[in-house]
């Protein structure tokens, strides 16, 4: 189906731009070996469609804030995203639902992809968490975000003082850490993760040594 | 704070791993309520899977079917200029390939109620909330119905939802009544919708008349119109 061959470039700037062809190329190109590498080790094909889109979006935040050097393949660097987040996952299961891992599977474990993977996760649920906020909530927390000045939002929300809306806004943020530190999936990222980082079996990634898929 | 009691603060933080835990906690909680353009390119990866999932399974129960069949039609149709259609794509194809959301870079905000009504299912679809944007564009409409930036985003998100039919009944109003800034995006989704309902010959007008004036999705219609049958 894809007769154009992107080159690295056009494909870093199609992710950046939420490109829908460069996007449909790089999910035809790799997610066929990241499903099969997840199927062979006791995943199922929606565990692999998960697995994708976060290693997509860890790809995406590492290109805008230029954390990639160009040293190997795209597909190459998916693929060991895919892989680490995988096995990441599957360790953390044994942890908390005492399934068993078995502990001869080989898998690399570098410190700089773990930590973009626990930031990831961690961001995904905190970026959920306050959607579950109310709309106004989410709308005072925004624009304190984005500096709007606090006699603004308070015009713009109707509030009837500053002071209103400076409780308010704390309101909404306590509110947003109580829920995400109530949640399970917190215990597990902060905990589980410091767990997992001791006595892992790692070595640093070498470029080129991943990159065949 | 003051920028003496700044320092303070900052060196006694440092001390404290407790504190700095908390605080490096905070800013990514900031980070992740930011992350506007991460949350939007989410949801494209996700539609994407979504659709060549859906296209792929499709594929495979056709398939068993169409061993059969292509040996029969090959036989029956070599030498018959087969070659005619080796370079075409199925209308569904084009359309998996061509299609995403409508994407703006910026959303008016006005303390008008009216214009806060109209933003809303503007809002709630560049969020990603299609079927919320549906209903809110449907108030907004009973109410005003000449509301055009809201029927556009009607048709938009009928054609998200998979209502291609909806999606031209009211993307087809806006062809006269808009101004020209927005036609060529009324014209793209149209033929996409056009595309999706398997009507190719009032989709390649379209792409014609997409491909033959300066916009941003001339060379994207040219390339449908290559393809398409």
């Amino acid at each position: 189906m894809h007769t154009i061959k992107y080159s690295y470039t056009e494909l870093t700037r199609g992710i950046l731009a939420g490109d829908v062809l460069v996007l449909n190329y790089i999910y035809d190109t790799c997610y066929p070996v990241i499903q099969k590498m997840i199927t062979n080790n006791s995943g199922v094909k929606e565990d692999a469609q998960d697995v994708f889109q976060d290693a997509m979006v860890i790809l995406y935040r590492n290109l805008k804030e230029k954390k990639i050097e160009h040293t190997g393949t795209l597909n190459g660097y998916l693929f060991i995203l895919c892989r680490n987040i995988w096995f990441n996952r599957k360790k953390r299961k044994t942890l908390y639902v005492g399934s068993s891992l078995d502990m001869t599977e080989t898998w690399v474990t570098d410190p700089t992809i773990l930590e973009e993977i626990y930031r990831n996760e961690r961001l995904n649920l905190y970026r959920s968490k306050f959607e579950e906020l109310s709309e106004n909530c989410k709308r005072v927390l925004r624009m304190f975000l984005n500096g709007v000045p606090i006699r603004d939002i308070t015009e713009t929300m109707g509030y009837r003082s500053v002071q209103h809306t400076k409780n308010r806004h704390f309101r909404c943020k306590m509110s947003l850490i109580a829920k995400i530190k109530a949640s399970k999936t917190y215990t597990e990222l902060i905990h589980g993760n410091k767990k997992e980082n001791k006595g892992l079996p790692g070595r640093k990634h070498e470029p080129g040594r991943d990159e065949a898929i | 704070m003051s920028p003496e009691e700044m320092r303070q603060f900052e060196a006694s933080a440092q001390d404290d791993p407790q504190l700095m835990s908390e605080l490096s906690f905070l800013a990514e909680v900031n980070e992740a309520i930011g992350e506007n353009d991460t949350a939007q390119f989410r949801e494209t990866v996700k539609s994407i899977v979504s659709r060549r999932q859906r296209l792929n399974s499709g594929r495979i129960r056709t398939y068993a079917f169409m061993r059969y069949a292509s040996v029969i039609l090959i036989a029956v149709l070599a030498g018959t200029g087969i070659w005619y259609f080796t370079d075409k794509e199925e209308d569904e194809d084009l359309f998996e390939m061509y299609y995403k959301p409508y994407s703006e870079m910026f959303i008016e905000r006005s303390a008008d109620t009216n214009a806060q009504s109209k933003n809303a299912a503007r809002v709630l679809y560049q969020q990603g909330f299609y079927q919320q944007a549906y209903v809110e564009a449907h108030d907004q409409l009973t109410t005003h119905p000449e509301d055009t930036d809201t029927r556009f985003y009607l048709g938009v998100t009928a054609l998200e939802l998979n209502h291609p039919e909806e999606a031209i009944t009211q993307l087809k109003k806006l062809e006269t009544a808009t101004s020209s800034t927005m036609l060529p995006q009324i014209k793209w989704y149209l033929a996409l919708a056009y595309l999706k309902q398997h009507d190719t010959e009032d989709a390649k007008v379209l792409f014609k008349e997409l491909s033959a004036t300066q916009n941003i999705y001339r060379s994207h219609a040219k390339e449908i119109l290559k393809k398409i049958r």
